[in-house]
C-alpha cells in the first residue's frame, strides 16, 4: 500500500499489529498476513505516533527535535505502508509520544523472512500439515 | 457415563464420558501428562457425549487447523472438525466448562480428530493459566537449560533422548509450558513420555524392541516410551531456559557441528514453536513472553550428522557451545 503523497494524511497501525515493546526497540506482528517484523529503537520510537494516528508530516517534525534528520520519520512511514501495517485514519491533534532521548541512528523495519503457519497440525502443533 | 480426574500441568481436569471408544481416547490421551504439579490447579470441566454432528461449521476466525476450525464466541470458544465432531467452551473466573461431542459413527482415525479438540481444550487452559504452549523438548544440567527445536520429524525426541542418556535431564521432547516470572524466564514440564522411533533401539539395544509397543497413531511409527527407560534421574520438571539449539538433520556428514544463531534467528525458531491465534489479547500475551524470553537466550544450529547418535561423543560439539 504505497503512501499518498498528501502529507496531512494521517495513518495507524491496523487492529490486526500486536506490538511487543522491548527496552531497545519493538516487535509488530501482523496477525493477518502472520508476518513479524523486529524494529529498532528509531524505528520504535516513530511508530509510536501511529499507534494513535498521525501525519508523517506530524510525525517528522517532532523526530526532527528529536535530532532525526528530515525525512526519518517518513521513511519509517513507508516502511509500515510497504508493509501493510498501517491504515489511513482521520486526522488529530499530534498524539503525545515520550521524546526519543538516545543518540539518533538511522530506523530500521526487519521483517523476519518466515511468517507463522496460517494452518496448522494441532492447537499445540505450530507445523505445517503434512498432505493426507 | 464416568468421571475421572488428571492433573495436566497447571491444570485440573475433570473429565466426564462414555466408555470407549470415545471416553477411553480422551482418558489415554489425558492420562500422558504424568509430571505432578503442586497446589491446587485452574479448574477444567470437560463433558464428553455421544451425539449428533455439528450442525454448522466453524469458519477458523480464532484458529485454522488441517482438521479442525475454532471460532471466538462471547462466552469461549466453538470448535468443528471435519468429520462432524464439535466442542464449545464457556470461560468464566472459575475456570472453563467445555463440551466436546463425537458422532456415533465416529471410529478408527477419525477419533483422533476428539484428541485435537482435547488438545485445544488443554492449550486453552495453559494460557488462560498464563503458560505458553510450546512445541519444543528441553534438557537442563541444572545450570543450563537448552530449548530443543525442530520441525516436525525433525528428530527433536532422538536427539533429546540422547542428552538425557549423556547425563542431561529432560523436561521432556515436544511439549512444554514457558512463562516469565518477573524477568526471568521459566519452563516446565508436563510428560516424561518420549515419541521415539523405532529405530532408536539400533543405537541403544537396551531400550528393547520398541516395535512390540502399540502404534499410537496413524501418521508416525513412533512409540511412546518413558523418559524413565533412558535413564532412571534423567528427567526435570521446571528450569530456567538459557540456550535454544536448532536441529537441522545431515545426512551428507558423519559428524555433529555447531554454528551460533544469531538473535533475529533465535527469535524466529522461537516464534515458531508456539500456535498463535488469530486474538489480539492472547496473541499479545504470547509474543509477550516469547519474544522477551528470545532475547534472553543463546542460539546454536546443530548439523545432526547420520552417525550422531551411534558415537555419544558426536555430541560433545553441542555440551561444549552449552557450557
Amino acid at each position: 500500500m504505497p503512501v499518498p503523497a498528501d502529507e496531512r494524511q494521517a495513518f495507524a497501525l491496523r487492529p490486526e499489529v500486536v506490538v511487543t515493546v522491548l527496552d531497545d526497540g519493538a516487535v509488530l506482528l501482523d496477525l493477518e498476513s502472520k508476518y513479524f517484523y523486529e524494529l529498532n529503537a528509531t524505528a520504535w520510537a516513530v511508530t509510536r505516533f501511529f499507534e494513535l494516528g498521525a501525519t508523517a508530516e506530524q510525525a517528522d517534525a517532532a523526530a526532527r527535535a528529536w535530532g532525526a534528520p528530515d525525512g526519518a520519520a517518513r521513511s519509517v512511514l513507508d516502511a509500515l505502508a510497504a508493509e501493510g501495517l498501517v491504515a489511513t485514519t482521520a486526522t488529530g491533534a499530534v498524539p503525545e509520544v515520550p521524546a526519543y532521548e538516545g543518540q539518533w541512528s538511522e530506523p530500521r523495519v526487519e521483517k523476519q523472512p518466515e511468517p507463522l503457519q496460517r494452518v496448522m497440525v494441532s492447537a499445540f502443533d505450530p507445523s505445517l500439515p503434512l498432505a493426507e | 457415563m464416568a468421571g475421572s480426574a488428571y492433573g495436566c500441568g497447571p491444570l485440573d481436569v475433570r473429565l466426564e464420558a462414555p466408555d470407549a471408544p470415545l471416553g477411553t481416547r480422551l482418558k489415554d490421551a489425558l492420562a500422558l501428562y504424568d509430571v505432578a504439579w503442586e497446589g491446587p490447579g485452574h479448574r477444567v470441566q470437560l463433558v464428553a457425549e455421544v451425539g449428533t454432528p455439528a450442525a454448522s461449521p466453524a469458519a477458523g476466525r480464532f484458529l485454522s487447523l488441517a482438521r479442525m476450525m475454532v471460532d471466538a464466541t462471547t462466552t469461549g470458544l466453538r470448535a468443528t472438525t471435519v468429520s462432524g465432531a464439535w466442542a464449545e467452551g464457556c470461560f468464566d473466573d472459575s475456570g472453563e466448562h467445555w463440551l466436546l461431542s463425537a458422532p456415533v459413527e465416529l471410529s478408527g482415525t477419525d477419533l483422533g480428530e476428539a484428541e485435537h479438540l482435547l488438545t485445544l481444550v488443554l492449550t486453552t487452559g495453559w494460557r488462560r493459566s498464563g503458560w505458553v504452549p510450546m512445541h519444543s523438548g528441553a534438557v537442563t544440567d541444572g545450570e543450563r537449560c537448552a530449548l530443543v527445536c525442530a520441525g516436525s520429524g525433525g528428530g527433536k525426541s532422538t536427539f533429546t533422548a540422547a542428552l538425557v542418556r549423556r547425563g542431561w535431564r529432560t523436561l521432556g521432547d515436544d511439549k512444554l509450558l514457558l512463562r516469565r516470572v518477573g524477568a526471568e524466564p521459566e519452563v516446565a514440564a508436563v510428560l516424561h513420555t518420549f515419541n521415539l522411533d523405532p529405530r532408536s533401539t539400533e543405537w541403544w539395544p537396551e531400550l528393547g524392541d520398541l516395535r512390540r509397543l502399540p502404534v499410537y497413531s496413524t501418521w508416525t511409527d513412533k512409540r511412546r516410551v518413558p523418559a524413565s527407560a533412558l535413564r532412571a534421574d534423567g528427567v526435570a520438571t521446571v528450569a530456567r531456559p538459557t540456550d535454544l539449539l536448532l536441529l537441522e538433520p545431515h545426512a551428507d556428514a558423519t559428524e555433529t557441528r555447531v554454528e551460533p544463531l544469531t538473535r533475529e534467528a533465535v527469535l524466529s525458531c522461537l516464534m515458531h514453536q508456539t500456535v498463535v491465534p488469530d486474538d489480539r489479547d492472547l496473541a499479545r500475551h504470547i509474543m509477550g513472553t516469547v519474544v522477551r524470553v528470545a532475547r534472553g537466550l543463546n542460539g546454536w544450529r546443530v548439523y545432526v550428522g547420520r552417525d550422531a547418535y551411534r558415537d555419544p561423543e558426536s555430541l560433545a560439539p553441542v555440551e561444549a557451545a552449552l557450557r
